[in-house]
């Protein structure tokens, strides 16, 4: 219960902000829900770590004031302006009086104001078997976390460690950056280990079911971020496909588990991505503001989160520039890419210690980058690619890429492979520069959970070009 | 078009109901929960004032277990710093192959151990000469 308690408090926060980015254009409800938890448990993790930036520890009393004091803001600026009639339609009196009728319990879940009252049954029916379905997948994902409660190796040597010292260190908690530490790599970003001294606040002490919901809780958002915005291209229940193709492989399932970053980094790329093309499309504001502030959260996420929040926003420049009815969204957007990622800011500046685990190989004499090194890098990749873990994944994607032919890389979809193109070149790049670790050991640790964080991108951008397609063509 | 959308639909279909048919084989048996850092629980009520404490080892750190261990155990002691094989520290715990080595270890540093649990991981304090010039730097405790 206490978990929920801390759930249900982020998302009335995450609510309210996306209802005030909202005002001027509509943001398809169901979308508006999952961005509420995603953008209200950042908001959470962010106000934890202002509290650490000027009490200089963790502090439950000024935690909770803060989150009070920013409810109160958002709730009154909620109700002041042209939000007020969306929070007045919430349908908390047709819940009282039909509770039965789930659908109408939520009327703005509907997909789609204003239409047909038959369709939005449809639609309602489509979205709530989409739920039901997805809900199975946490079933191998519960019964799979119960066998790790303390998670996979970097979730008891990074994140949870991380969370500890925050919650227990009190003013002893930036010990987690000692040199000494070098092993938990604590010149990384820590927006997970905030999120789960969040839910602790709750419990008092430091419950292993937090790390376990939240990994669980952010897979499950994943899944239903890829359904619910495929669900807006075609409406029909094709669109859990994409998500199941993904969570149901026993790799995928076992990574998201582990109580690591990579699943939050996932969610936060996904919604950086699923929001700026619908305001590319849309010409929406407040999609361009929530896929801002999407992209400024994940840059906290860890240092790869960082890296591809800095090419989203680099590439978002001439993605809104080059149409003059997209201009508008682009100062926005980089507007609250900026906020949000303030937190990464100020840790870079003030906190983040010297990174002890790099050599720069094309400087050094005794660890110089080599050809064979780049030639390993290349042939794992490729490997990596056909590994029987991924169940053939890769290769079907490369099936789907074919047939969504020129479309996947024009117009608004062009930013995504651009995006993959720099963000995995970086990433390799950064693997043949940095001669510290010995390649084969890193690239097998570490290369298949950089693929895993950008895989629900990569699938629903294959998914989106097939479907956005056949809407064109209906 | 339409037809390939449709294949590609059944072939995902297809991938779906193999994984789903693997996730359900590999969650049927019952697993136990491990993990080595169980070895070092109840000592972080003892050293909770302290902010570093050694962790002498003889085991290879570039190991994958022993360092596991090392990593364990430093999560179930946070916000405690494990110090490794670093002697001078007021508390060092040490975790090593055998009581012998152990204790060889512990006489060369000038240590007398505190205690030791049923998994063979020992507390020890240095000798009071040598461990009060760490103690300013080491705790925040009086």
């Amino acid at each position: 219960m206490n978990y929920w308690l801390s759930l249900i408090i982020s998302s009335v926060l995450g609510f309210l902000c996306v209802n005030i980015f909202r005002a001027r254009n509509r943001i398809d409800p169901a979308l508006h829900l999952i961005a509420s938890l995603g953008l209200g448990m950042a908001l959470s993790a962010h106000i934890i770590f202002y509290t650490l930036f000027t009490v200089g520890q963790y502090n439950a009393g000024f935690i909770w004031f803060l989150h009070a004091a920013l409810f109160l803001i958002l709730l009154t600026a909620s109700l002041r302006g042209p939000q007020a009639k969306a929070i007045a339609n919430l349908g908390l009196l047709r819940r009282l009086r039909a509770p039965h009728r789930p659908a109408t319990c939520l009327p703005w879940l509907r997909h789609g104001a204003g239409q047909g009252r038959s369709r939005g049954r449809r639609n309602d029916k489509i979205l709530w078997l989409g739920i039901g379905i997805l809900a199975l997948l946490l079933v191998p994902l519960w019964r799979e976390a119960n066998f790790y409660p303390f998670g996979g190796w970097d979730a008891w040597a990074c994140w949870n460690l991380k969370s500890k010292f925050i919650f227990l260190g009190q003013e002893n908690w930036k010990n987690m950056l000692d040199p000494l530490m070098w092993r938990s790599n604590n010149q990384y970003p820590f927006l997970l280990p905030l999120m789960n001294v969040w839910g602790w606040n709750f419990y008092g002490s430091f419950s292993p079911l937090v790390p376990m919901f939240n990994t669980i809780l952010f897979t499950f958002l994943t899944a239903m971020l890829m359904f619910v915005s495929l669900r807006r291209l075609n409406g029909k229940l094709f669109s859990v496909v994409p998500p199941l193709v993904l969570f149901t492989i026993p790799f995928i399932n076992t990574l998201s588990i582990s109580q690591y970053s990579d699943i939050v980094l996932a969610f936060y790329l996904l919604g950086s991505f699923v929001f700026l093309i619908a305001a590319h499309e849309k010409k929406n504001i407040a999609l361009a503001i929530l896929a801002g502030c999407f992209c400024g959260i994940m840059s906290f996420t860890k240092t790869e989160g960082t890296l591809a929040s800095v090419v989203i926003a680099g590439l978002s420049v001439p993605y809104f520039w080059k149409n003059k009815n997209t201009q508008p969204l682009l100062g926005p957007f980089l507007g609250a890419v900026a906020v949000s990622s303030l937190p990464t800011v100020l840790f870079q500046l003030f906190w983040a210690p010297e990174n002890t685990s790099f050599i720069n190989g094309l400087t050094s004499p005794s660890n110089p980058v080599t050809f064979v090194r780049l030639k390993m890098i290349f042939i794992f990749l490729c490997v990596e690619l056909i590994s029987p873990k991924w169940t053939g994944l890769w290769v079907l994607l490369m099936c789907g890429l074919l047939l969504g032919k020129i479309r996947s890389f024009k117009n608004g979809l062009g930013i995504v492979p651009a995006f993959l193109v720099l963000y995995l070149g970086c990433t390799l790049a950064y693997y043949l520069i940095n001669t510290h670790y010995e390649i084969i050991w890193w690239l097998q640790n570490t290369l298949n959970r950089v693929l895993y964080t950008a895989l629900p991108t990569i699938v629903w951008w294959i998914f989106y070009a097939l479907w956005s397609e056949q809407k064109k063509t209906t | 078009m339409s037809v390939a959308r449709t294949i590609f639909l059944f072939l995902c279909t297809t991938l779906i109901i193999f994984n789903a048919c693997q996730l359900i084989q590999t969650l049927t048996p019952d697993r136990p929960v491990r993990f080595a850092g169980i070895k070092f629980s109840g000592l972080e009520n003892i050293l909770k004032q302290e902010t570093h404490v050694g962790y002498i080892t003889d085991l290879n750190l570039k190991e994958t277990a022993p360092l596991a261990e090392y990593e364990q155990a430093q999560y179930v002691l946070a916000p405690t710093i494990l110090d490794v094989n670093n002697p001078d520290h007021r508390f060092l715990i040490v975790n090593c192959s055998s009581d012998a080595s152990a204790f060889s270890k512990l006489k060369d540093i000038g240590a007398r151990p505190l205690t030791r649990n049923n998994f063979g991981v020992i507390l020890a304090m240095r000798d009071q000469k040598i461990s009060d010039k760490n103690l300013s730097t080491n705790t925040h405790a009086p």
